[in-house]
């Protein structure tokens, strides 16, 4: 799995971490009950703060995509949700979204406001 | 000859006349022979084990079928390499020996009342050594000359990597389920067999050394065969299941990271921590996709691995910008 950080973007780092794992599980490149990097080897290794892992990993297991097991660390659920139709509505939106000129953050603020 | 008859030659249809000229000897030999004959002798070279005649044609017919078929099985495929052909060559190698003891033992033992008389097998095993060994050689000349498949001329790949972005890759590298339940198995009939056999006729230190030795076995096994593998800001690392042995390159030394399809006996005869011959070394878990590292000084790191376009493209991205 590849996982990236940006400490110079706007957004917090916890949640490029949520957003860049969330985004492997639902398009299938990280498979259920694969086994998230230990917290303190994923912090050591971007060079950002254990606590910050920690709370991107407790995101993502409050939205259901992660188990945070004790001695097991954090596994990939394996609730029966099928995300290819999303998936498949994302790559159109984002085909649109370009037709149209639209950048990333007006087609996520149009999606954010229809909410 | 095209080489595919070459090969089959060498590997199956040559030890297979010599298995049958064996057994020939043997059959023509049975009405002659004491029952039972010798089929075991002390390193004095005086026989110790004794059994039916028939014993020695099956044994010869069986194995050597057998590793007729085994050299099939490798060299299916494109490309041949150095391995496949010392492997090919050793059928007829095993052909000649394995007839020379087997069939020639018996032929000795012709007219013998009773086999513990027969002659010593030692100048049997040592002409049949010398024998195989010049006709391994003649027919590495007759087989085709090696070709190492030219590496896939793939495009290194490559990714955006912004200048403050930090960026990790991890993925574990195993078997396939299949080679798993295989090597689960066969370390868990051996140690049981193993462990049977001990606790009825050893004594309990000997149990406890080779327990031991059996656990020894496990680890290492699984030292070789199950990875983790990394692509950090620093480079590349692959550590085993044990944490050692481990293999790091410096981002500094890399040169340039690409994708290759491994086929592990024909590239690297077999799997594990594999010499690929050409400065190629390779963590070889498994056939199919693999990264291979290509080092500032020639040399080549090669490891099978899921996702390995990921992980050379992030290589590939890190390097460049190291660089710039």
């Amino acid at each position: 799995m590849l996982i990236t950080v940006d400490p110079a973007s706007t957004l917090p780092l916890f949640e490029q971490l949520v957003a860049g794992i969330r985004g492997q599980i639902i398009s299938g490149s990280i498979a259920a009950g694969a086994r998230l990097p230990a917290a303190r080897e994923l912090a050591d290794t971007l060079d950002i703060n254990i606590h910050t892992v920690l709370r991107a990993y407790q995101g993502l297991r409050d939205e259901g995509f992660i188990e945070l097991r004790r001695g097991r660390g954090a596994v990939v659920t394996d609730r029966a949700r099928d995300y290819e139709q999303l998936a498949q509505h994302i790559s159109g939106l984002i085909a649109e979204a370009k037709r149209l000129d639209l950048t990333p953050g007006a087609l996520g603020a149009l999606i954010r406001e229809a909410w | 000859m095209t080489d595919r008859i070459r090969k089959l030659l060498i590997g199956v249809i040559v030890p297979i006349v010599i298995a049958l000229g064996g057994a020939a000897l043997i059959a023509a030999a049975l009405p002659d022979l004491p029952d039972p004959v010798a089929i075991h002798w002390g390193a004095s070279g005086e026989a110790d084990g004794f059994g039916p005649a028939a014993t020695n044609l099956v044994i010869l017919l069986v194995f050597i079928c057998a590793y007729s078929l085994f050299t099939v099985l490798i060299t299916r495929g494109e490309g041949f390499s150095a391995s496949q052909k010392v492997m090919l060559t050793t059928a007829p190698f095993l052909a000649v020996l394995l007839t020379a003891i087997l069939a020639g033992s018996l032929w000795m033992q012709r007219g013998l009342t009773d086999a513990t008389l027969a002659p010593s097998v030692l100048p049997l095993l040592l002409v049949g050594t010398v024998v195989g060994l010049g006709v391994a050689i003649g027919s590495w000349f007759l087989l085709p000359s090696t070709s190492v498949r030219a590496a896939e001329q793939s495009a290194a790949p490559s990714m955006q990597l912004g200048a403050t972005q930090r960026a990790v890759w991890m993925r574990r590298s195993a078997p396939t389920g299949t080679a798993q339940v295989f090597i689960i198995g066969t370390l868990a009939l051996v140690t049981t067999v193993t462990i049977v056999a001990l606790v009825l006729a050893a004594p309990p230190l000997l149990t406890a050394v080779y327990g031991g030795f059996m656990v020894l076995i496990a680890l290492v096994v699984a030292a070789s065969v199950y990875w983790r593998v990394q692509v950090t800001s620093q480079g590349f690392v692959a550590r085993s299941a044990l944490g050692i042995p481990r293999f790091a390159v410096p981002l500094a030394d890399i040169d340039e990271a690409t994708v290759i399809t491994v086929n592990p006996v024909r590239d690297f005869g077999g799997w594990g921590l594999r010499w690929g011959g050409l400065g190629r070394f390779g963590i070889v878990t498994r056939a199919g996709e693999a990264i291979e590292i290509r080092r500032t000084n020639g040399k080549h790191l090669i490891v099978t691995v899921d996702d390995a376009s990921q992980a050379a493209a992030l290589l590939n991205a890190l390097t460049t910008r190291a660089t710039v």
